[in-house]
C-alpha cells in the first residue's frame, strides 16, 4: 500500500518488523523480497512518486567545500530514489576490488567476490534481465562482435550490461518496475512525504525503539519496528547517523569517528584524444554501446588487467571510447542535404555534397540503415552511428580510500530543522598515476593495432595540473559507513549492522570499503539482497 | 539559505564529460606528420630500400618525407624530444638508438624496433602524442637532418 504522509492523521503510530528508511534500488530491492510474506515491511520516502523541488528536493542541498559535488543534482529524493536517472549500466565488482591491497591503504572487505556472485545472479533478474548472465565471451558472440588483439596481461576488455530499456523508460526505473507490487502488497506500507525526523533509542543506546518522520506541512508518525534498514544513499545514510549520533549523545557506529569518512565517487574524465587517418568503423563496430540478438544493450570498453594492478600497485579504472561525428563523412552531409530539405531548403552546393556523399557510399548506406532499424530520424547523432575519425578515451576511475575525504554535518540547517550536509571530496596522486598508466597503455596499444594515435590531455602529463580540472563526480556516493569486522575499522559489519547496534542496518552503496571502477548500483542491488536474507533470519 | 536555482525537471544523469583541450584541426594537421609512423610500424609488405643501417641519415633525407610523412612536424616533435633527451642528440648514437645494431636495411630493422617497442611498451610522450621510443627518436633524426629531402 502507498500512502502520503501529509494526508495522514497527525501523530499517528505505525507497528512494523521491518522499517526500511529510503525507498531507491537498496529500499524496494529488500522490501520486494518480502513482499506476500508474514512479515510487517514499513517504507518511509522523503519525497513522493515524481521529483517536487519544494517540497523535497531541497533537502538534499548542503556545502561542497572540495572538489565539486553537486549535492542536490546528483541523488533524487522521491519514490525510486537516483535509479531515476540511472542509465542502467549495471556490472560486478572485480575479485580484486574485495581484496586487501598492500598498496592501497584502508582496502580490503571483509566478503569476497564469491560470496557476492549468488546475489550478483540474482540482482540481474530484480533489475529486469529476461536472460541468465552471459560470460564475456558468451555475450561477444551474441553481439557478433571480434575484438582487436589488445595485450590482455595490461588491458582487458571489459562489459557492461544495460537494464532492459524502452523509448518510454530508457533504463530499468525500481519505481516503474515495483511501484505496483509495493501498491499491491498487504504487508507492505510506503509512506510518502515521509522524511526522516529523529529515532529514539534504549537507554544504553543499542537499540532503536521508534522512528520519528515529518512531512514539509507538519504532519509526523512514529513507527515502532523490530529492525531499521537506513537505505538514503551514500551521503545520506552518514548524514542521518551523524544526525542520530548528535541528537542521542553518541553511538549510531561513530564511537570511533569513521561515519562520513572516506567518501569515495569514480571520478571519471578525458585521458586523450585518439585519432585516425580513417573512419573509425571497425573500432566503432567493437568499442562501443551494441545491441545483441536479444535487443540488450552492452558497452564494450577496457579495463587495467588486475595481474598490472598488483604489479604496478595501480587502482582499478575502465575507459570507453566516445566517438566526435566526422563533419566531412558522407552520412553527415546527408544528414545536411535532409536537414535542408525538411526545411524547405535547397542545399547549398548540392553537387559538390552529392560527390563527396557518393564517395562514401558504404557509410552513408550503414548510417540510414541503422538509422531506421532503430526508429530514429536521418538527423540521428547517436554515438554508435555517426562516423568518426576521433574519439575521447574517458577514464572511470576507482579512488582510494582516505580518511579526510568526508561527509561531515555543516552548520546551517534544512527546512526541517536538521543540519545539512558538507562534503569534502579529496582526490589524489594515486588516482592521476593509474590514470596516466591507462592512458599511456591504451594509447600504445591503439597505435599498435592501427585503431589510432593518442594524445594524452594535460593533467596525465604533469602533476602540476590539478586534477579537479579534468575529473568530475558521476554521483557515484561510495564508502561513508564503510563495513568491516572491526568496529574501529568500519561502521557496519559483514552482515551491514551498525557495530555497537542491535536492530540498525545500513544498505547501500556506502558500505563499500573500496569502490572498485564498475558502476554501483548493480552491487548495491547484490548486496541489498544479501541483507534481505540476513533480515529474514 | 535562499533556495538556489534548480529546475523543476530531474537532473541528468551521467555527468557530460568536455571535450579535452586537444584542438581538433591542429590534431589533423599533426596526424599528417604522424601517419608514416603509423604506416610503417603496420605496414606487413614493405618496400626495402636496401641500404645500410649506417646510413640512416640518407635514408631520412632521401625517403623520410615520402615514407615518414610531414618532415617539418615530425622534425617539430624531433626537436622536442631532444629537449628533454640532450644525450641523443648525436646522429651516430641516435642511428644505433634506432636500429639496434640490426643487419637488416633501415626500413625493416626501423619497423622491428617499433614492434618491440610495442611489445615492451617502450613509449614516449612527445607533446602528449604516445609514440614508441623509436618513433620518437626517428623524429629527432629527421631533425637533425634537418628534414629536407635531397
Amino acid at each position: 500500500v502507498i500512502e502520503d504522509l501529509r494526508q495522514s492523521a497527525p501523530g499517528s503510530t505505525i507497528t512494523a518488523d521491518i522499517c526500511l528508511i529510503g525507498a531507491g534500488a537498496a529500499g524496494i530491492t529488500i522490501a520486494r523480497e518480502f513482499a506476500g510474506s508474514a512479515q510487517r515491511i514499513c517504507v518511509v520516502e522523503g519525497g513522493g512518486t515524481q521529483y517536487e523541488y519544494q517540497e523535497s528536493q531541497q533537502l538534499y542541498a548542503g556545502d561542497s567545500v572540495g572538489a565539486p559535488v553537486v549535492l542536490e543534482a546528483g541523488r533524487l529524493r522521491f519514490l525510486g530514489g537516483t535509479t531515476n536517472h540511472w542509465t542502467g549500466r549495471c556490472a560486478p565488482l572485480d575479485e580484486l576490488d574485495f581484496l586487501q591491497r598492500d598498496w592501497i591503504p584502508h582496502s580490503g572487505w571483509p566478503l569476497d567476490r564469491a560470496e557476492l556472485d549468488p546475489y550478483y545472479l540474482r540482482a540481474r533478474q530484480v533489475a529486469g534481465f529476461p536472460t541468465p548472465w552471459l560470460s564475456d565471451r558468451e555475450t561477444l558472440a551474441n553481439l557478433n562482435v571480434t575484438l582487436p588483439a589488445i595485450n590482455e596481461q595490461w588491458l582487458q576488455p571489459f562489459l557492461w550490461h544495460f537494464t532492459p530499456h524502452s523509448k518510454d523508460a530508457p533504463a530499468w526505473k525500481w519505481a516503474t518496475a515495483y511501484g505496483p507490487l509495493l501498491q499491491e502488497s498487504n504487508n507492505i506500507r510506503v509512506l510518502l512525504h515521509a522524511n526522516f525526523a529523529a529515532f529514539t533509542t534504549s537507554q544504553d543506546r543499542t537499540r532503536i525503539r521508534s522512528l520519528t518522520v515529518r512531512s514539509m506541512n507538519g504532519v509526523s508518525a512514529t513507527i515502532n519496528a523490530t529492525k531499521f534498514v537506513i537505505c538514503c544513499g551514500g551521503i545520506e545514510n552518514a548524514r542521518l547517523l551523524l544526525l542520530a549520533a548528535e541528537a542521542n549523545g553518541g553511538g549510531f557506529g561513530n564511537d570511533n569517528d569513521l561515519v562520513g569518512r572516506f567518501f569515495m565517487q569514480h571520478p571519471r574524465g578525458p585521458a586523450g584524444l585518439i585519432v585516425s587517418s580513417e573512419l573509425m568503423s571497425r573500432t566503432q563496430q567493437q568499442f562501443n554501446i551494441l545491441f545483441g540478438r536479444d535487443g540488450l544493450a552492452v558497452e564494450i570498453g577496457l579495463a587495467l588487467a588486475p595481474q598490472l594492478q598488483q604489479r604496478e600497485r595501480l587502482l582499478n579504472c575502465s575507459g570507453v571510447l566516445r566517438y566526435q561525428g566526422d563533419p566531412d563523412s558522407g552520412l553527415a552531409i546527408a544528414q545536411d542535404i535532409w536537414r535542408s530539405l525538411e526545411g524547405g531548403n535547397w542545399p547549398p552546393e548540392m553537387g559538390e555534397k552529392v560527390g563527396r556523399m557518393a564517395g562514401d557510399i558504404g557509410d552513408v548506406a550503414r548510417g540510414v540503415k541503422q538509422r531506421l532499424a532503430a526508429g530514429h530520424s536521418m538527423d540521428f547523432e547517436g554515438s554508435k552511428g555517426v562516423p568518426s575519425r576521433s574519439a575521447i578515451l574517458v577514464l572511470d576511475l576507482e579512488q582510494a580510500p582516505n580518511p579526510d575525504s568526508r561527509i561531515t554535518l555543516a552548520p546551517d540547517r534544512d527546512a526541517l530543522g536538521l543540519r545539512r550536509v558538507r562534503a569534502d571530496w579529496q582526490l589524489g596522486e594515486l588516482e592521476r598515476r593509474t590514470a596516466a598508466r591507462f592512458a599511456s597503455l591504451a594509447g600504445a596499444e591503439f597505435a599498435r593495432l592501427g585503431i589510432g594515435r593518442c594524445r594524452i590531455e594535460p593533467w596525465l602529463q604533469s602533476d602540476q595540473v590539478a586534477v579537479t580540472s579534468a575529473l568530475t563526480e558521476t554521483y557515484h556516493y561510495i564508502g561513508t559507513t564503510r563495513m568491516a569486522d572491526d568496529p574501529g575499522a568500519g561502521v557496519i559489519d559483514r552482515n551491514c549492522a551498525v557495530h555497537g547496534m542491535q536492530n540498525l542496518f545500513v544498505a547501500g552503496s556506502s558500505v563499500f570499503p573500496t569502490a572498485g571502477q564498475a558502476n554501483p548500483t548493480f552491487t548495491i542491488v547484490a548486496l541489498a539482497l544479501r541483507l534481505a536474507d540476513h533480515l529474514k533470519t | 539559505m535562499a533556495p538556489p536555482a534548480v529546475s523543476e525537471l530531474p537532473p541528468q544523469c551521467d555527468p557530460v564529460v568536455t571535450a579535452p583541450s586537444v584542438d581538433r584541426r591542429a590534431c589533423v594537421r599533426l596526424l599528417v606528420g604522424l601517419l608514416g609512423a603509423v604506416s610503417l610500424a603496420r605496414s606487413s609488405v614493405v618496400r626495402e630500400h636496401l641500404l645500410p643501417a649506417a646510413d640512416l641519415e640518407n635514408w631520412l633525407r632521401r625517403y623520410g618525407p615520402g615514407r615518414l610523412g610531414d618532415s617539418v612536424v615530425l622534425g617539430r616533435l624531433g626537436a622536442s624530444y631532444l629537449a628533454s633527451h640532450p644525450e641523443e642528440r648525436e646522429p651516430g648514437r641516435l642511428a644505433r638508438l634506432i636500429l639496434r645494431d640490426s643487419a637488416a636495411p633501415v626500413e625493416s630493422g626501423m619497423i622491428e624496433s617499433i614492434r618491440q617497442d610495442w611489445s615492451r611498451h617502450d613509449v614516449t610522450l612527445v607533446e602528449g602524442w604516445v609514440l614508441s621510443r623509436t618513433e620518437a627518436r626517428i623524429c629527432a633524426a629527421m631533425h637533425l637532418v634537418g628534414g629536407r629531402p635531397v
